[in-house]
């Protein structure tokens, strides 16, 4: 029988393994669950690797999520935060506010940080428990995502019309700062690296703006995971149909989408890459019972999986306050019906 | 350039979002004897509502109506002190902000340019707004509508507080929601008076609800 491991590693090499596998790429969810506080968790890699091991052993998924949390990076460059009791963190102030700003800022040093230590720590921890049998799966709010809390995201779509050269120099910045911080992980030997590109969604800018600004420096990202000796998984949230080709185009190995995409249509156009997704997190997992994830999670394997290069996942961040039994009822489901071959 | 010219140009500087020439346009159309409230209805508006339509068609995105915004903002700022007599009533007071545990602004404020274009009366609350406050600054300002905004799944659960402490206090205020995660059929569940798809369909809606329907 295929470890969960392989299973991963089949479905995002675009081949069919025994059955769909199934990721809940969600820290936040999974510590919220355990009642523990975001704001607390990221510092300590103990607590971290604790509670993602009991999950491990309660609901049985595929692959363990170590993570690089939204707040760390930008909160290196002074960005500050509200952490409400329960939710998301809310950035309170930027740590960059004019382009002049940005020249002023160092190159991001791994060691200098608790945070960025604690989550390498934290994905070691895991590699060492559990790596031989799950996918060990680092989930990071992406270098271009980052941009957009370095400095706040109204004042990043202003200057992608109104000072582009800014725009470039932030992204060349962020993706330095951000392999900078993700490198020692890389080395640790993680099987997957999941990152994010969110301000060039469609819900935002135009696809030809996502073309030229974000594009290329998905792309070379993309390349240089690959180079690392990891399997590269790509999120832009909200409806990416208008730029899922360009998403495949960077050779990603799997690409993530949220839950309006088609996956059916997504599939058509991606051939072979590995799509990843895309239970709707709010409508389907927060508010639904588990009889619906079931029969979300059932049509989501049967369009988007149906010959293999598929993992089943949520389309985006799961909401603290989404029931457990709703997880769980996910996680069946890929294990009780995505067995390959499928039947229609 | 006479004063057709003027306006015409005043209305296409605002739909491509080049706000540098606006200022002094609307200076001009103001000299040669026009009403700031007619430079509104007869330029301003129509140019935010042919940007909704862009957005609505999938020509335009957020920097694109972030632009044009601006340029709007940027007459509006010469207006407003000649507005200051208007009976700021004629198109309803809207409460607008951004629910509890959401920080994100973007929709919220185009929305607010779209309402204040087509001539509410805009009373903005900002973001990480509970809701006691909409519902303090709706009484009041015997608001007409409360428009309550979130692009977060979890802190869209603030709108059915609004809805909730709305009823409760027996205010006249309809409340209208709207944003990312947000759906019709949630804006049903929750029992609010109204769903916005987007900033041009919000401006819809709250004359609408204006209206009484």
């Amino acid at each position: 029988m295929e470890s969960s491991k392989d299973l991963i590693l089949s479905a995002l090499s675009g081949e069919t393994p025994e059955r769909v596998p199934v990721a809940i790429v969600s820290s936040a969810w999974v510590f919220s669950n355990y009642g523990i506080e975001l704001s607390t968790a990221y510092q300590d890699p103990d607590l971290m690797t604790d509670t993602w091991c009991r999950f491990d052993k309660e609901f049985g998924a595929d692959a363990v999520v170590p993570s690089l949390s939204s707040t760390i990076i930008p909160s290196y460059y002074g960005t500050e935060w509200k952490f409400p009791k329960i939710g998301f963190p809310l950035l309170k102030k930027p740590a960059v506010t004019s382009p002049s700003d940005l020249d002023k800022l160092e190159k991001l040093n791994p060691l200098k940080d608790k945070s960025i230590q604690a989550s390498t720590m934290h994905a070691k921890q895991l590699i060492e428990q559990l790596g031989s049998s799950r996918a060990v799966w680092y989930m990071t709010t992406g270098p271009l995502s980052n941009a957009a809390r370095i400095v706040e995201t109204e004042f990043l779509m202003e200057c992608l019309i109104e000072d582009p050269e800014f725009v470039e120099d932030l992204f060349r910045f962020s993706v330095d700062a951000f392999k900078a911080a993700v490198e020692p992980v890389l080395e640790l030997g993680i099987d997957v690296l999941d990152f994010s590109s969110s301000p060039g969604s469609p819900d935002l800018i135009s696809p030809r703006m996502y073309r030229k600004f974000f594009w290329p420096f998905d792309k070379s990202l993309v390349d240089w995971i690959h180079k690392k000796g990891a399997k590269a998984v790509f999120h832009i949230c909200g409806d990416t149909m208008p730029i899922i080709e360009d998403m495949a185009n960077t050779g990603a190995d799997g690409i993530s989408i949220d839950s309006m995409v088609d996956m059916s249509a997504a599939r058509e156009v991606i051939d072979r890459t590995a799509l990843v997704g895309n239970i709707d997190p709010t409508g389907v997992l927060m508010n639904g019972t588990p009889e619906t994830v079931e029969k979300a999670s059932v049509e989501a394997m049967a369009t988007g999986g149906f010959e293999g290069a598929f993992v089943l996942a949520p389309g985006c961040d799961v909401p603290p306050t989404c029931p457990s039994d709703n997880i769980r009822a996910m996680i069946d489901s890929a294990k009780n019906q995505g067995k390959y071959p499928m039947t229609r | 350039m006479n004063n057709e010219e003027k306006k015409f140009k005043l209305k296409s500087e605002i739909i491509s979002g080049k706000r540098k020439l606006v200022p002094e346009l609307v200076n001009d159309l103001l000299k040669s004897g026009m009403e700031a409230y007619e430079i509104i209805i007869q330029v301003c508006a129509p140019a935010m509502s042919e940007v909704g339509v862009l957005y609505q068609k999938g020509e335009y995105f957020v920097p694109e109506i972030l632009m044009s915004a601006k340029a709007f903002e940027a007459a509006m700022e010469v207006l407003r002190p000649y507005l200051e007599e208007m009976d700021k009533k004629a198109g309803g007071t809207v409460i607008i902000g951004v629910c509890e545990g959401d920080i994100h602004t973007i929709g919220k404020n185009l929305v607010a340019t779209m309402l204040e274009a087509a001539g509410f009366n805009i009373i903005d609350l900002g973001a990480d707004v509970p809701a006691k406050e909409f519902v303090k600054a709706a009484k009041d300002n015997d608001a007409d509508i409360i428009g309550v905004s979130a692009l977060m799944t979890t802190s869209m659960l603030g709108m059915k507080d609004v809805v909730n402490l709305t009823k409760a206090e027996g205010i006249r205020a309809k409340v209208m929601v709207g944003g990312g995660p947000v759906t019709e059929d949630y804006a049903e569940k929750i029992g609010a008076d109204g769903y916005g798809k987007d900033a041009k369909d919000a401006v819809d809606v709250a004359i609408r609800l204006m209206e009484g329907e």
